[in-house]
């Protein structure tokens, strides 16, 4: 073709994008399988994690040996179970040791700054305590708000209790270089007001949306 | 020019940060912590150089008309590779950096090395040329981060350096500080550097 007749830069054009779209479908599709691979390790890696002290410390399996990463799907299949939840795009799992309830969690959703945000909550068997909380999924702002998902942060809310006479309770924030003195009050991240909000509003909207269910109370 | 030149220029006469003020928004963002400038800046080293090389080889056959279209084209391919990379390999880093891997491609170093150098230089060259460009970027980066992590966490990548009696400086865990040594970090390379008179 000749290069300067008009349709020779749409020619062009089409050519480039089809080979480098072709470079990325192929490099893709090698990494696909890994990809989803390391997600579906990460998430139970977390789920278990948040109930590893509790089997611990019952004496059924050791932490290590819970979350090895050869073992991480077998043990996952066997501790735990999902449930029915009729609600879209959330989850709830029940997990038992050798028929024991050890609680149940539940992997929701919510707001951030920047976008939306998931985590699992694990709740005590009889459904009135938050036994530990990850946050697996966000976009907030690196060093900043994604901080909730550091230990010093999201270990606050385990062994507060989230249900009590047929309520939600609300968390406060207080500032991050203070000591929480009652069992509602959450310290919050320096420089990210919004998302240490957001992680509240998150846990008393879709924990009241599924305590309404009913779900942590058969037992 | 000797390839060796070529380099330094790019990547100390030159400096995209510090000389052409290019890239700020990303220096701002990802500096709080060495490990993630690193990666950033290993990142954009791996996209810039290889887009200049790819822009470079292809720039005989490319019309004036769509040069531009077909640049951002070739450096958004280059980035989405480092993000499938990374996700594949390194979900944790992956992880941290977030979105802003992805926000390479709006990276104006990129585009500026395609622009200025790539589409007028033989592939080897433009290839030295964005391997400087990202270097200097990468230094300039891991200056910003070594202070703010140092003060802001007490940490040197990752590993404790000032002790439990350290209070840190919550102001270096945010955006606003980068500005300020920033601006501090380029005052002195005019003065020392440049010797630039005020």
């Amino acid at each position: 073709m000749n290069e300067k007749s008009n349709s020779y830069p749409v020619f062009f054009m089409l050519i480039v994008t089809l080979v480098f779209i072709g470079i990325l479908a192929v490099m893709y599709r090698f990494s696909e399988a890994k990809i989803i691979q390391n997600e579906r390790q990460e998430y139970q890696l977390q789920l278990l994690g948040l109930f590893a002290d509790e089997i611990e410390t019952r004496g059924i399996l050791k932490k290590d040996a819970l979350l090895a990463k050869e073992k991480l799907e077998d043990n996952f299949k066997s501790y735990v179970q999902e449930l029915e939840l009729p609600l879209a795009d959330r989850k709830a799992y029940e997990v038992r040791a050798d028929s024991i309830l050890l609680g149940y969690c539940f992997d929701v959703l919510g707001n951030g700054l920047w976008g939306t945000m998931r985590a699992l909550i694990a709740i005590d068997p009889s459904g009135t305590r938050i036994l530990n909380l990850s946050i697996y999924k966000q976009m907030e702002t690196p060093g900043l708000g994604a901080r909730i998902e550091e230990p010093a942060f999201r270990k606050q809310f385990s062994g507060r209790t989230i249900y009590e006479n047929d309520e939600i309770r609300e968390f406060v924030l207080i500032p991050e270089d203070q000591e929480a003195s009652r069992d509602v009050e959450i310290r919050q991240i320096t420089g990210a007001t919004i998302t240490s909000s957001s992680v509240l509003k998150m846990i008393r909207d879709e924990l009241g949306q599924i305590f309404e269910l009913n779900i942590g109370e058969e037992e | 020019m000797t390839k060796k030149e070529i380099f330094l220029v790019s990547a100390f006469r030159e400096n995209s940060v510090w000389k052409q003020i290019l890239g700020i928004c990303s220096s701002l963002a990802v500096t709080n912590l060495l490990m993630n400038s690193l990666i950033m800046g290993l990142g954009v080293i791996f996209s810039v150089a290889l887009a200049n090389f790819t822009i470079s080889l292809i720039r005989n056959w490319t019309p004036r008309s769509v040069r531009m279209m077909v640049q951002t084209l070739i450096i958004g391919s280059y980035v989405i590779i480092v993000d499938i990379f990374l996700k594949a390999n390194m979900p944790q880093i992956s992880k941290q950096l977030g979105p802003y891997v992805g926000l390479i491609i709006t990276n104006c170093i990129l585009m500026g090395r395609a622009e200025a150098f790539a589409a007028k230089n033989n592939p080897l060259d433009s290839f030295i040329d964005g391997l400087g460009a990202g270097i200097g970027y990468t230094l300039v980066l891991l200056a910003i981060a070594s202070v703010r992590e140092l003060f802001g966490f007490g940490t040197f990548f990752g590993f404790q350096v000032l002790g439990s009696w350290w209070t840190k400086w919550s102001i270096m865990v945010m955006a606003p500080s980068a500005f300020f040594i920033l601006a501090l970090f380029i005052w002195i390379i005019n003065n020392k550097y440049y010797k630039v008179k005020a």
